[in-house]
């Protein structure tokens, strides 16, 4: 099984149930993996000065990520992909230099909720912005769908607070906006949006 | 948190139950060779991808990647740190473990 060979502070495979309390993960090149590991509790972490993301989840469902702190990395404060049912709640993911918070392709009923995401984006990679989910379905890779994207503060995020896009070209990965809102974005308090007009309320 | 000397390989659980506190040292990488706990017995796998290193790494075996491997559970580590590893820690089949009040920084050594 493929887990790519980036270095991490912590890494679970295949494992499940797990609590991860109270760490510090710094300076590392991811903080913290998942890969294919369901039900575990992460809170009251802190993952910062990441060389890639503060937190890569890859095959995972249904754990619960809260109160957390994953600034200051190099990509994101999390990076979501092919990752169902988990919950991001109560979390600081600020001035990361691409998002703050990314699902990338196919990710279903994630619940995002009264997350800090403010002042990213600022080295501009591919994705920047603060919540942004993203697929690429001219290409098989479905848009995330089902999530909620809920009560969160996002502000000062370099070119858009919120985003749902989708990509046509993977050289420039600008920003596109698919033809309908496939999520369920509600009382966030970001002002720049980007995406089909009926997504943000 | 100051390096610790007296601990400088990687550490290796493959049973259920162990609570390690590391009371405040510091693993690190600065030795490919691994010891293990319990320790090594005859049949016991070996690891021999040295440029995987993690500082602790918690599974049943490593070498089995793909094949139908038992979990192991119960698993407490805390109150230490790990640096200039691959992962800090590595977790693989692994349940109902807990690892908290750790300090995994500066890992960063990459297979390739």
């Amino acid at each position: 099984m493929l887990t790519s060979c980036f270095a991490r502070g912590l890494e679970l495979l295949e494992s499940h149930d797990n609590h991860i309390v109270n760490n510090e993960m710094m300076r590392n090149v991811q903080g913290l993996a998942f890969f294919y590991s369901d039900n575990n509790q992460v809170a009251g972490n802190r993952m910062a000065e990441s060389l890639d993301v503060g937190m890569y989840i890859v095959g995972s469902v249904e754990n619960t990520f809260s109160g957390n702190r994953s600034n200051d990395n190099i990509w994101s404060g999390i990076w979501l992909e092919g990752s169902d049912a988990n919950k991001i709640i109560g979390n600081e993911m600020n001035r990361n230099g691409d998002t703050g918070i990314i699902l990338v392709v196919e990710n279903s009923d994630n619940v995002i909720r009264g997350n800090q995401v403010n002042d990213n984006g600022y080295l501009d990679i591919l994705f920047p912005g603060g919540i942004v989910l993203v697929g690429a379905p001219d290409f098989g890779l479905p848009m995330p769908a089902g999530n909620t994207i809920q009560a969160n503060v996002v502000r000062g995020n370099v070119q858009y607070d919120l985003v749902e896009t989708k990509i046509l070209e993977f050289e420039t990965f600008d920003y596109v906006t698919p033809v309908a809102c496939s999520n369920l974005w509600k009382s966030n308090q970001g002002t720049v949006e980007f995406g089909p007009a009926d997504c943000f309320d | 948190m100051e390096s610790d000397l007296t601990c400088d390989k990687p550490l290796k659980i493959n049973v259920s139950g162990v609570h390690l506190d590391l009371g405040g040292h510091t693993l690190s990488c600065s030795s490919p060779e691994l010891w293990q706990f319990p320790p090594a017995s005859a049949g016991t796998p070996t690891n021999d991808l040295n440029k995987w290193i993690s500082g602790i790494e918690v599974n049943f075996r490593l070498d089995t990647f793909g094949s139908s491997v038992p979990n192991i559970s119960n698993v407490q580590i805390s109150n230490g740190s790990v640096t200039n590893c691959h992962d800090g820690i590595f977790v693989y089949h692994t349940v109902n473990s807990k690892f908290s009040h750790m300090e995994l920084s500066g890992n960063l050594s990459d297979a390739d």
